[in-house]
């Protein structure tokens, strides 16, 4: 039943691209039949993986991946990607909600999108100077002239552009960074909590469906690892928002003298989903920057 | 070189040593080497070899026809073989800190 088996292997081959194929599909099916039993119908399942896991990481432009450092670079131009474009949506959304006036978010609006094309061109330094802006905008619209206004749920974007200047000062001065189609195609996704957000912030169903879906972009960013690690890594840096959100809410409870046990279980909390996905980022850019 | 190998690649750099092997007999001598311990799948294999071909570690050296199917043989490069003799080594010299041990001190007191 050899041509059987053939058959079946050559149809797991085509999870390769085209070119890659052409180039050691021969090969390939050669040491795959040559391995088999005689009496064997069907692939064995740990071959069956690694070619599944192999096609998609080659697909994903994984395969043959260098340095960890080169992952965790794309993650973080990715992961300031996502938090501008988030910010500039919040600010579109908020146009007349802020008392303080249009004109800010309306720079806000801007800057942002001066920083987010800067970030796609890998002008790190413009990038900075824009959200370094973005930041004192930022302060015009939260201060209220005595105690910091809070944003009624987390998931108002207000504290992002501080979270990018620290994400995008390690690329800065070190040149383009490398980032597959694929990466950018999926670090989209998480644009759809934001989607979410700005079709009613207020409504309780439309929150609850925000939450949730972090929590299912990050399961499925965490399988994704086993194929491409950059992305549980960028989501793992965008979530790192929920922990700088807490910096003004520790700030009041400071201010009030109430910072305490639950202030402390608040922090953890919001840590856990950027923990869970840069540390499942981190473990596998670290173990496949092992040739 | 300071590069840190798995076991699979020491295991297929460890197969190419004497002579350069194809796809299939590289899956063999590294199991045989390793005593059964690593069983390379096929698309492990050639994610392996393109890794180290990337590196410069081997190269592919022939290729002939078996069976209307191209078979090429695979070859340890200078530098692939200094690094396998580095890992090998800080291998022995890891391996030393315990095996000495047991020569040069007195038994370990305590449990049993």
């Amino acid at each position: 039943m050899s041509g059987e088996l053939e058959v079946r292997y050559e149809r797991l081959l085509r999870w390769y691209p085209e070119h890659y194929r052409r180039e050691r599909g021969a090969e390939m099916l050669g040491v795959l039949m040559d391995g088999a039993a005689a009496d064997r119908r069907r692939p064995a399942l740990r071959e069956r993986l690694a070619l599944v896991v192999g096609g998609l990481r080659m697909r994903a432009g994984t395969y043959g991946q260098g340095t960890a450092w080169q992952s965790w670079r794309a993650a973080l131009r990715t992961a300031a990607l996502i938090l501008v474009v988030l910010n500039v949506a919040d600010a579109t959304a908020g146009l007349g909600w802020h008392e303080q006036g249009a004109i800010a978010d309306i720079a806000k609006i801007i800057l942002g999108a001066l920083a987010a094309g800067a970030i796609l061109r890998d002008y790190f330094s413009v990038a900075v100077g824009a959200t370094v802006a973005m930041v004192a905008v930022e302060g015009f619209i939260v201060m209220d002239g005595s105690l910091i206004r809070i944003p009624v749920e987390p998931g108002v974007y207000t504290f992002a552009p501080g979270l990018v200047v620290v994400l995008l000062l390690p690329l800065v001065g070190r040149g383009p960074v490398r980032v597959t189609r694929s990466l950018n195609v999926l670090a989209a996704l998480a644009l759809i909590p934001a989607g979410l957000w700005a079709i009613s912030p207020y409504s309780t169903d439309y929150a609850n469906a925000f939450r949730a879906s972090w929590w299912y972009l990050l399961a499925a960013a965490v399988l994704w690892a086993v194929v491409d690690e950059r992305l549980a890594l960028t989501l793992g840096l965008v979530l790192l928002y929920n922990v700088a959100y807490q910096v003004p809410l520790v700030w009041r409870a400071l201010s009030y003298g109430e910072f305490g046990i639950w202030s402390l279980i608040a922090i953890a909390i919001a840590s856990i989903m950027p923990v869970i996905g840069v540390t499942a980022g981190a473990v596998v850019a670290r173990r496949r920057a092992r040739v | 070189m300071t590069l840190r190998l798995r076991e699979p690649t020491y295991f297929i750099l460890a197969a190419l040593q004497d002579e350069p092997l194809h796809g299939y007999a590289i899956v063999t001598r590294a199991g045989e080497l390793s005593q059964g311990r690593v069983k390379l799948a096929t698309g492990t294999l050639y994610s392996a070899l393109d890794r180290l071909a990337g590196e410069g570690l081997v190269a592919s050296v022939r290729e002939e026809i078996v069976n209307g199917r191209a078979r090429r043989y695979y070859a340890l490069t200078p530098a692939g073989r200094a690094v396998l003799q580095a890992e090998a080594a800080a291998m022995a010299a890891a391996a030393r800190v315990v095996t000495h041990r047991g020569t040069q001190t007195r038994p370990a007191e305590g449990i049993a």
